[in-house]
């Protein structure tokens, strides 16, 4: 196969991937929770600074240009709030593919079965599901992981001054829109030592200073400070502990929780356990029974980061020396941004959090992958391994849909009992302006067929976890 | 740079067959819905009694707005549970697949829970041991449970 031949079927295949997810996502309204009330808000708001500015004062968090984002789609919706919002999040998932196709470098027919593979990694792993089937109204998660990728791409490219300006904008940003917006810093630098020079010295010095001027801003000017325990809930062992029990068990020790979410984090993206801290291996047989999918989900990432691992310890003697070729890069880049992507998470676990982590250990999986076709010839038995692993990531790449499929009849549902639910969060709208809001959104939820309704009456939910 | 020739084409499949499976599986099936073809969908809309079976809060209310009754028996087809010899209400639909604020969304919008089919209701939550549902049914009130199932005639279900 002739390199621009596997170029396009590289992008064939991520375009069917990126329209599957695209059809799923638009079969899903507007969520009632995590959505309607920042769209309210974005309503209230006198104007986009004004949100900003109001989104300042915030303790704990440091994040104006979401709020800024929220408030621009809103004021360009020109009251389709269902098509802006949605169209941005079309716009992120197109990206994510298309920037993924360009990151893999596919060149040879070999390059393109690792694709494949990979591709399946990057929709069926866990923590890619989280930047899809919901948002708040935007999906900021998948936006860092958007611009993550773009500053890899960045690096890996022939480079100029405009690279350097394209990285640190991206890298104030993300920064500005949530804390892993900082990985894009982690992803310059580790990519510019192992040899990518497409953002100079200069860039990355820039964008060192980008991220200290950060941290002034964060610690210094705003004194915004880091989330405490009684900011949200988080898993911990079997279970999930809300702020008020976190209180009680780590509040004289709450570094013990911390060390806990990093690890989880960590194994959350290496072995598909524990799940947003919570060891779902362990907690399912007390509960309803252990889910095939628990089990396929276990056994499929424990031996593709195997894969990994064994790969990465015959590069070892290389990387010792500072020898370093690109295949090395995007593993070594993987594995930098999972470790930061987990100790950024330190204040509690969730699976979404990890999906810059999540994207660059599809990339990895595609380099070894890639070493799986290219290599010697495998024994059979090796190769009916292989093809069982390969299979579960498809599974797991199809099961997305189904569980995207659950979240549309889901949040339709909300829309139901939406008027109960604001009031429970004393969220009432106030105007009439608010109130039509709520009904236009309310009636467009419910007008829209989610997919296959059949589907929910499979147990679909024990298989795809 | 020209592709290597020599990739061992049985562990390419091995490596990304099911990868190509999945993006080719996603692109039929999106180019079946875009000419109006869903394969896995049966023919006929869905009637109350599905959409109560199935926990689709919305799709009742959709339906409902639509100038479906909910007190209509009719067939339930593929859901978790399945009419055997008879059409379900809405709410036998709703009991049997144990959806208390489905059977209390039915009631808010005209579902009849009387002596007629408050004796069926709750023999089928006893049958069940569906504690929610019998208090469900016993704060309802209108009508007094059933002293003994015996004599009760109640929809006959296969999960």
């Amino acid at each position: 196969m002739k390199s621009r031949s596997a170029r396009l079927v590289s992008w064939v295949l991520a375009a069917g991937f990126a329209a599957g997810v695209c059809a799923s996502l638009l079969s899903i309204p507007v969520q009632v929770t995590d959505s309607l009330i920042p769209i309210l808000q974005a309503q209230s708001a006198p104007s986009v600074t004004g949100a900003v500015v109001a989104s300042a004062d915030s303790a704990a968090y440091l994040r104006p240009l979401r709020i800024a984002q929220i408030q621009v789609l809103f004021e360009a919706s020109g009251g389709d709030y269902f098509f802006v919002y949605k169209a941005f999040h079309v716009a992120l998932v197109l990206a994510c593919l298309a920037l993924f196709v360009v990151a893999a470098r596919v060149r040879t027919a070999g390059d393109v079965w690792a694709f494949a593979c990979a591709l399946t990694v990057l929709t069926g792993l866990h923590t890619f599901l989280g930047t899809v089937w919901e948002a708040y109204p935007i999906n900021h998660f998948l936006e860092v992981v958007v611009l993550c990728l773009c500053v890899y791409v960045l690096a890996e490219s022939r480079g100029g001054w405009w690279t350097d300006v394209l990285a640190a904008l991206a890298f104030m940003v993300a920064a500005l829109t949530l804390e892993s917006g900082l990985l894009l810093w982690v992803v310059a630098a580790v990519a510019w030592l192992t040899g990518a020079k497409g953002i100079s010295r200069r860039g990355i010095v820039l964008m060192t200073a980008l991220l200290v001027g950060y941290l002034v801003l964060r610690f210094g000017y705003y004194a915004t400070g880091l989330p405490t325990l009684v900011e949200r809930s988080t898993g911990f062992g079997t279970m999930k502990l809300d702020p008020p029990e976190l209180l009680r068990r780590f509040g004289d020790r709450p570094m013990m929780l911390y060390a806990y979410n990093v690890v989880s984090s960590l194994g959350s993206v290496l072995f598909s356990q524990p799940r947003a801290g919570v060891w779902t291996l362990l907690a399912e047989p007390k509960a309803q029974g252990l889910s095939p999918g628990t089990v396929m989900n276990v056994a499929v990432s424990l031996l593709t980061t195997m894969a990994i691992a064994v790969w990465s310890m015959r590069r070892w003697p290389a990387w010792r020396v500072r020898q370093f070729q690109r295949d090395d890069r995007v593993v070594l880049v993987a594995l930098a941004v999972t470790v930061a992507n987990a100790v950024l998470s330190y204040g509690y676990t969730k699976d979404e959090i990890m999906s810059p982590a999540g994207v660059f250990y599809a990339l990895a999986v595609c380099v070894v992958a890639r070493d799986l076709v290219m290599g010697p010839r495998r024994a059979w038995a090796m190769l009916l391994v292989i093809g069982i692993v390969t299979a579960g990531w498809a599974v797991r790449a199809a099961g997305l849909h189904y569980q995207m499929h659950q979240m549309a009849h889901d949040v339709r549902n909300e829309w139901v009992t939406v008027d109960a639910w604001l009031e429970a969060q004393r969220a009432s709208p106030a105007t009439d302006e608010a109130r039509a809001l709520v009904h236009q959104l309310r009636e467009d939820a419910l007008a829209r067929v989610a997919g296959n309704p059949w589907g929910l009456a499979l147990q679909g939910t024990r298989v795809f976890r | 740079m020209i592709g290597k020739p020599n990739a061992n084409a049985l562990q390419g499949l091995a490596v990304g067959g099911p990868g190509v499976i999945v993006a080719v599986a996603i692109l039929l099936s999106l180019g079946l819905q875009a000419a109006g073809v869903f394969p896995f969908e049966p023919a006929g809309q869905m009637t109350l009694s599905e959409a109560a079976a199935l926990e689709s809060e919305a799709d009742i209310v959709r339906l409902l707005r639509t100038g479906a009754s909910p007190n209509d028996p009719a067939w339930v087809r593929r859901t978790r549970i399945r009419a055997v010899h008879a059409a379900l209400t809405p709410l036998e639909a709703a009991m049997t697949a144990r959806h208390v604020s489905v059977m209390t969304l039915l009631v808010d919008n005209g579902a009849v829970l009387d002596a007629r089919n408050l004796p069926a209701l709750w023999c089928l939550a006893a049958s069940q041991r569906n504690h929610d549902a019998l208090g469900w049914l016993r704060s309802r009130g209108g009508a007094e449970p059933p002293s003994g199932c015996d004599a009760v005639r109640f929809p006959r279900i296969r999960r």
